[in-house]
This record gives structure tokens, sequence and C-alpha cells, in this order.
């Protein structure tokens, strides 16, 4: 398989859900617990936006 | 805007028959018979939001896909029809540029199904679709539907692979433009890998936004008659009948000469590629995601390339499946949240590959579901929907400090035994999650409510309302007016009901 320039929709979504999977058994275990879960979620949305931009913006900036 | 759309809809219908203009030797494809209407359905790649179902379904309807978006997402609020929908279409609706759905590719079924086939597979799979959300709707189990809705794609799929009509279609060293509608796309031509694509025959059609050529869509007597009848040794005359019945066409102008220069090519594709290289290139830049970076690769590699990462992903979150599976029979104690888990993350890794290397996608679609599935098997592990909670303290010291959290449930705070003197105060804060939550208070306290409900009913004493988003702050002094003691009472609930009554007297 070739390397090609970075697919922004699959980074942003391998992330989300690999950050789902991860978040689940935490909970489940009592390591984050529901609480935890109300920041644990805010947090993974805004790290993986924040990929999904860098992304993005380095793709912008490489076609320019 | 919409009407233009919509012509340039009708240009690309009048289009799909004609292709062996480029090779008139050619066995001619079978006519449509059932679903003119949807044959060419794609998923659009210029208006486009994830996966350009909803633009393309707008565009072949005539409707403006924000309509279309915005009955999606409510319908995916309530209840998640709308998901369900939105990933069939996914599934089983080719890409503009591609001539087999996701669902297709993953199954290794290359060539294109006729319209008729896609119509009706498409349809069954929306009608399992509906059934399934009604059924979800019913009995209010997710695991089910899901198995239930991949059960009858994976079943149409396999139904369309048995179809006559494949084999016919394999034989045709042209394709028979079964993506007709859409190869009028802009940024078309341009596609890397796409020449080829389809045999010698040129990929080019029409520009279905330019506003010159949309004049060309001309009467739908032209169309229905394309669509219905047969398309035999007089296709080739069917194009230039269709331009020359349009005076505004951009085509008619310098038709002869362009036919001349480039024989066995559509002339007037040739003119209308020629006329604005700059928004070519500039709107295939937009919408193709690799167009800068990855040089034109053998069509069949393409094809190999996307279905290698696809399916070897899915065979590792089988393979973390049984090797789950296998070490729960030896004894490890694997909890049921583990095994939706695992699949979830072995798919986000497969995308996160397919970010830099191969293409992956279609991965997306699986795990959404899998991620409704484990959001379900988590609820269903971690609450039970018929346990009810109940305190009834009789002291104010009893009344638990802090706020109490609870899942899921039927959830009671009876406080009407607690005696109130005058200057006394006290206070209880709840966050519920989905549920029943009922607060009863003395009948002489004052008792100031703040409550937030994402959905449902809420009823403070004779106050009742319900809906989307409710808060209310409202203050009841009882029946003895100001004194007898202030309660405070915070609640927070997602979804169900909130009631807070008075003792009866």
């Amino acid at each position: 398989m070739k390397r090609h320039d970075v697919d922004v929709l699959s980074l942003v979504f391998g992330l989300l859900f690999v950050g789902v999977s991860l978040m689940w058994p935490l909970v489940h275990y009592d390591v984050l617990g529901l609480p935890g879960l109300e920041v644990a979620a805010p947090v993974l949305l805004v790290s993986v936006g924040l990929a999904g931009l860098m992304a993005s913006l380095g793709r912008l900036r490489r076609d320019r | 805007m919409v009407a233009r759309e919509l012509c340039g809809h009708d240009r690309g219908m009048n289009d799909a028959p004609t292709t062996p203009l480029s090779n008139p030797g050619a066995a001619p494809p079978p006519p449509p018979r059932l679903g003119a209407e949807l044959h060419g359905l794609r998923r659009s790649q210029s208006d486009r939001v994830v996966a350009g179902v909803l633009g393309g379904l707008g565009r072949r309807l005539g409707v403006d896909p924000l309509l279309l978006r915005i009955a999606t997402v409510v319908l995916a609020v309530f209840g998640g029809i709308g998901i369900m929908l939105y990933a069939a279409g996914w599934l089983l609706l080719p890409a503009e540029d591609e001539d087999g759905s996701v669902a297709e590719q993953a199954l290794g079924r290359h060539d294109s199904g006729g319209p008729r086939t896609a119509s009706i597979a498409l349809a069954a799979a929306l009608a399992l679709v509906l059934l399934g959300s009604a059924g979800a709707v019913i009995g209010g189990s997710w695991d089910g539907v899901v198995l239930l809705v991949l059960a009858g794609c994976g079943i149409v799929l396999l139904l369309r692979r048995d179809d006559p009509r494949a084999g016919a279609d394999l034989e045709d060293a042209v394709t028979p433009n079964t993506s007709g509608a859409f190869t009028d796309y802009p940024g078309f031509p341009d596609y890397p890998g796409f020449p080829g694509y389809r045999g010698s025959a040129s990929p080019v059609t029409s520009r279905a936004d330019d506003p010159a050529t949309a004049g060309a869509a001309t009467a739908t007597p032209d169309d229905a008659a394309d669509a219905e009848s047969p398309v035999s040794a007089d296709a080739p005359e069917v194009v230039p009948d269709a331009a020359a019945d349009d005076p505004q066409s951009t085509t008619a102008q310098e038709p002869s000469a362009a036919r001349e220069t480039v024989p066995g090519e559509r002339w007037w594709a040739q003119d209308l590629q020629q006329d604005d290289p700059q928004a070519w290139a500039t709107r295939n830049e937009d919408w193709d995601p690799f167009a800068g970076s990855e040089p034109p690769p053998a069509p069949a590699a393409t094809r190999r390339q996307r279905s290698a990462l696809g399916p070897l992903t899915v065979s590792a979150a089988a393979v973390t499946l049984g090797a789950l599976a296998v070490a729960d029979a030896l004894g490890a104690s694997i909890p049921h949240v583990i095994y939706h888990a695992a699949p979830l993350a072995v798919v986000g890794l497969g995308l996160l590959v397919g970010a830099w290397w191969g293409r992956s996608r279609g991965l997306i679609i699986l795990g959404v579901l899998l991620s409704l599935v484990l959001v379900q098997a988590f609820v269903t592990d971690n609450t039970d929907f018929d346990e009810s909670y109940s305190l009834t303290p009789t002291t104010q010291a009893v009344i638990p400090a802090g706020t109490q959290e609870h899942g899921a449930g039927s959830v009671r705070y009876d406080l009407s035994q607690v005696a109130f003197a005058d200057g006394d105060t006290a206070s209880l804060a709840v966050d519920q999650g989905v549920g029943e939550l009922v607060v009863i208070v003395p009948p002489d306290v004052d008792v100031t409510v703040n409550a937030d409900l994402g959905v449902g009913e809420i009823q403070t004493f004779d106050d009742t309302s319900g809906g989307m988003g409710q808060e209310r702050r409202i203050t009841d002094l009882g029946t003895d007016g100001r004194g007898g003691g202030d309660l405070r009472l915070d609640l927070d609930l997602g979804i169900g009901s909130i009631e807070v009554r008075r003792e009866a007297p």
C-alpha cells in the first residue's frame, strides 16, 4: 500500500473509535467512573478535533 | 439552484443509455426497466458533509439537501433511525466516481450491477432499516436491530451477486455506464486512475453544474424515451439530437469541428473540458483528497488497495473477538463490554492506518455501528431499568449531602416526614441519567426548585410541561406562605420525568 497524503476523515474517526473503545473499559473497571466520563468524553472530542484541525491545516500548507 | 442541479441530472439521465458512442460495435447495455427514477442514485462527491448520501439524494430528487440533512438529524436524535438510514445509504450507494458501493467492494464484486438491481437493493435495505427501527422503538433493543439490519444488507448484496445481469456487464468491453447520471461530474476526468477505468471509453461526459450546459437539459419526454426504450444501434443519434434541441447549449455552437478532430470521442465533452481548465483543477483539488499527491495508479491497483485494508481490518477484528472468546473459555473472565470495545478498537486502528496508507473510509460505518452497540451494551451492563431507588429520611440530618448520582431507573426521595422549623435550611441535589425522579416535600416548607431536564416531562407542584431542554427555577411557599423552613432542590435529569410535589396534607 502506497503512502498517501493524510486522509483527515479516516484519521478523525479512527482516533474517535480508538478513544471510545478505550474509554468504556476504563469506566467499566471504575478507573474513570461516570463523573470521570463527563470529563473524559469532552477531552476526547477536543483532542480528536484538534488532531483533525492540525492534519487539515498541514494538508493545506503542503498543498500551497 | 435546486432546479439547476435537477437539470444537470436530467442531462445525466439523458446520457445514461447512450454511452456506446465511443464504441458503437459494443453490445448495447440492457435497458433499465424499473426504477428509472432511482437508477444512477449516487453519493455526491461535491455536495457532501459526511459521505454525500444526502447530497446525491437531494440532487436526484430535486430537493435541497439541507432539508434532508435536517430530517436525518432529527431522525437520528429521536430513535437513531436517521443514523441507520444514512449508514445504509453509505453502504449501498456507490460514489459518483466509483462503479460499486462500499459494500459491494467489500464483498468483492467489482462490476457494477444494473441500475435496476441497485435501486431494488436500496429499496429492500431501506425497508429493512425502517422495519428494524420500528422494532427498536417498540422493543427498545439496539443489539437486535443492528444485527437485523446488517443481516438484511448482507442478504441483499449476496442476492445481487447472483443477479444474471452481472455476467452480462462483465462481458461488455465498455461499461454500460450505469453511473451515467453522475459521470458528468466536474472533477471526473482528472481523477487519478480514472482514465482507463471504463475501458477504452472516454470517461468524460458533460458538466452538470455548468450554467451553459445546464440549459441543455432538455425535455423530460426525451429522458423518458431514453430510459424506457432499449438502446440499440440508433443510440449514437440520441445525443446530437438532444443537443440540437437546445439552442443554449454550448455544444451546439461548434459541434462538427470537435467531432471531426476527435473521432470516436465525445465532441461535446471535449470542448466542455477545455472551457475552463482552472476551475476544473480547483474543483478537483477540493473533492479528491489524494489528487495532488498520488500518482495515477492503475485502476486494478486502486481497487486492490481499497479493498485490502478494509477486509484486513475486519478480519483482524474477527481474530480479536475469537481470541477473546478462547480466553473466556479457558477461564479468563472477560466482561461483556470488552467484547464490543475490542473490535471497535481494531476498526479504529484500521482507520488510523487508512489515514496514511490505503483507503478504509468504509470502516467508519462499521465503527459507528459498533459504537452504538457498545453504548447499548454498557448501559444494559451497568444499569437495571427495573431497579428503583427510594429514600425516606425522617430528619434533616439524614438528607444526603452532596450530589446524588443515579444512572437509570425510578428514583424517589420522600422528604415529607422531615420536620422543618422556621429558619431551617436544607438542600438536596440529584443527578440522574434516565428514568423517573420523584421528590416529595413536606406541606409547609418553602421550596426552591432548580431543575434541568434534557428530554421529557417536568412537573413541579401544579405546573406541568414537556419537551426538550427544559429548565425550571421556581419557589413555592406551600400552604402557609413564607415560613416553615427552606428547602433547596437541585435536580438534573437527562431523559425522563421529574416530579416535585407536596405530601397531601
